[in-house]
């Protein structure tokens, strides 16, 4: 179970390291934007392993709470990136 | 114009290298400073080592009399009759001591109420079923055979036995103390331990004088233990996370009684080693000396709020074994006690002490050289502290009193605490945050952790969830 959530962090991680050099062919990307996009990917990460862990220990309350706390975050700092310091700096 | 085409080329090649090498120095200095967190945090993690004893003795600090030892008194007729104003000092109704008219708790009476409570197994009581009793005897009953009453503090039982006739003439010609340390640690990850250290013996842990309270007979160290000790070994083993997580419900007494048993197997087991190599050796439970301050001694952890050692990765949630040799190392092989940041995050938690249902655990903001419980003044009442430790000094009384109203050995502190954790990468991350945070962000992280659903007690769910836990997940 942990060893699959291992495994597709690994996938989302390749992903976001793809997603990255193409968003930076695409749009000028200032210190901020990076900054952004950096800390949505660290959330989103966190999000993962700590529910992942959490509903595979049998603890759907910590789990949900995981969701909530660094899920959220990684999902309004990523819209917000998006909206504000990349999509109006297209090359 | 061919010359001002140069110029330009040559003003971009140079923007270029200067980014590289902004670039680079950038992820130099990245890569150090995280390398440099990394090694301050994994050093933090693992316990800034200690040169002394980590906790302030006082110099008018007393060895314990085992005749103060709750336990021994409590399972002592004798102690019982010597001592009447004991049994008239706990109130029975209320918490703390027992004022004029109120009924008095008999310490006696009550370890006998405590160790038949699974005779009044109760089918519509949730974690206090037949099923639940079933399993708790019979994790006692590996420590009934192989070192009975150890639990109770009754020395030279079973395999923790005095006898040393059978210790090979010729010594194992070890080359140096790293290999007598390698082949120790070996041994004892062999019987099962999940944590072992070695530290000298320190006479100031051991009770004295000790007492069998089956024979009802005060002994020495110096004429009755076969041998002078040199070293004490101490192993740890864990006890299960879905178990404990039912205190004070008897799946938890259940996982505790096992973690006896484990003791007698792991002490046992690595007395009869050294024995076996030609050295003496007394394998030892709740006998013989306080086994949380050894384990301190051999850096395995630190003494807490909720009176028991708190060891990194495990928290509370563990059972300590030990054993006297009178093989010794050079100075500088034996462990040395570690800070790793646990008394303080204790002094912002105070969890076990709120979940405690016999209140008997300090709620002090700092850990004191007595006792300041109600009543603590009065020898008669406070005749089991020992002063002269700067710790948080509980009223184990009071706890004994719920073990025996509960019919199980509660746990609810261990339960409780934040450092109790099953082994996820996500509690890992939170502990090693935990050793170098202070403060605001400890009372953060316990009020963080009951957000997140850890910690309760008294949960009918968690009894549910144990009794499912060995039929899923990795374990079938
Ligand atoms: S075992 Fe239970 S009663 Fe005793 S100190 Fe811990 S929580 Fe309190
Ligand atoms: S619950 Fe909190 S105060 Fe109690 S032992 Fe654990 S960390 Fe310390």
């Amino acid at each position: 179970m942990m060893g699959l959530m291992w495994y597709l962090l690994g996938m989302v991680t390749t992903g976001a390291i793809w997603g990255y050099v193409y968003l930076q062919r695409r749009y000028n990307l200032n210190w901020k934007a990076n900054l952004g996009l950096f800390f949505a990917f660290a959330f989103a990460w966190i999000c993962i392993g700590w529910s992942w862990g959490s509903f595979a220990e049998g603890e759907p309350q910590s789990g949900a709470m995981g969701l909530l706390n660094f899920g959220l975050p990684a999902l309004i700092l990523a819209l917000f990136t998006w909206r504000k310091f990349i999509q109006p700096e297209s090359k | 114009m061919k010359e001002q085409e140069k110029e330009k080329d040559e003003q971009v090649i140079d923007q270029h290298r200067r980014q590289l090498l902004k670039l680079s120095a950038g992820t130099i200095a990245g890569v150090g400073a995280v390398a440099g967190a990394g090694s301050w945090i994994k050093h933090r993690v693992e316990g800034v080592e200690q040169d002394g004893y980590p906790v302030e003795i006082s110099p008018s600090f007393k060895r314990k009399d085992q005749r103060d030892v709750l336990l021994t008194f409590a399972g002592s007729k004798a102690l019982g009759e010597k001592h009447p104003e004991r049994n008239l000092s706990l109130s029975n109704d209320a918490d703390g001591p027992a004022k004029s008219g109120e009924k008095s708790f008999n310490f006696q009476k009550g370890i006998y109420q405590f160790a038949t409570a699974h005779t009044r197994a109760d089918n519509n009581k949730v974690g206090y079923t037949q099923l639940d009793y079933a399993l708790e005897q019979a994790c006692w009953h590996g420590m009934n055979i192989l070192a009975p009453l150890e639990s109770m503090g009754v020395p030279n039982q079973g395999t923790f036995g005095w006898d040393q006739s059978e210790v090979k003439k010729e010594k194992y010609p070890f080359k140096d103390s790293v290999e007598i340390l390698s082949a120790i640690k070996t041994a004892a990850k062999t019987f099962g331990a999940v944590r072992v250290g070695i530290c000298k013996r320190d006479k100031r842990w051991d009770y004295d004088p000790l007492y069998d309270l089956t024979q009802e007979k005060t002994l020495t160290w110096e004429e009755d233990f076969p041998f002078e000790p040199k070293s004490v070994i101490v192993m740890l083993t864990d006890m299960d996370y879905d178990a404990m997580a039912t205190a004070p419900m008897i799946p938890a007494s259940a996982t505790a009684a096992m973690g006896y048993t484990q003791n007698t197997i792991q002490g046992g087991g690595m007395a009869k080693f050294l024995r076996e190599l030609g050295y003496m050796a007394v394998g030892s439970g709740n006998d013989l000396g306080s086994s949380v301050s050894y384990a301190i001694a051999a850096g395995l952890g630190e003494g807490a709020r909720n009176g028991a050692l708190i060891a990194p990765n495990l928290g509370p949630r563990v059972r300590i074994s030990k054993v006297y040799t009178n093989l010794e190392l050079d100075d500088a092989a034996y462990d040395k006690p570690r800070d790793f940041g646990i008394l303080t995050f204790c002094e912002n938690c105070k969890r076990c002490a709120e979940s405690c249902p016999g209140n008997a655990i300090s709620m002090d903001d700092k850990p004191s050289m007595s006792s300041t419980f109600a009543g603590s003044d009065d020898p008669d009442y406070n005749w089991q502290g020992q002063p002269g430790m700067r710790k948080f000094h509980n009223d184990a009384k009071k706890c004994f009193k719920f073990w025996c109203d509960n019919g199980g050995d509660c746990g609810a502190c261990i339960a409780s605490c934040p450092w109790n954790k099953p082994d996820f990468w996500h509690h890992r991350l939170i502990d090693a945050s935990n050793t170098f945070t202070a403060g605001p962000v400890h009372t953060m992280m316990k009020q963080a952790d009951i957000l997140f659903g850890y910690g309760n007690t008294n949960d009918e769910k968690a009894v549910e969830k144990f009794w499912r836990s060995g039929f899923s997940g990795d374990f079938t």
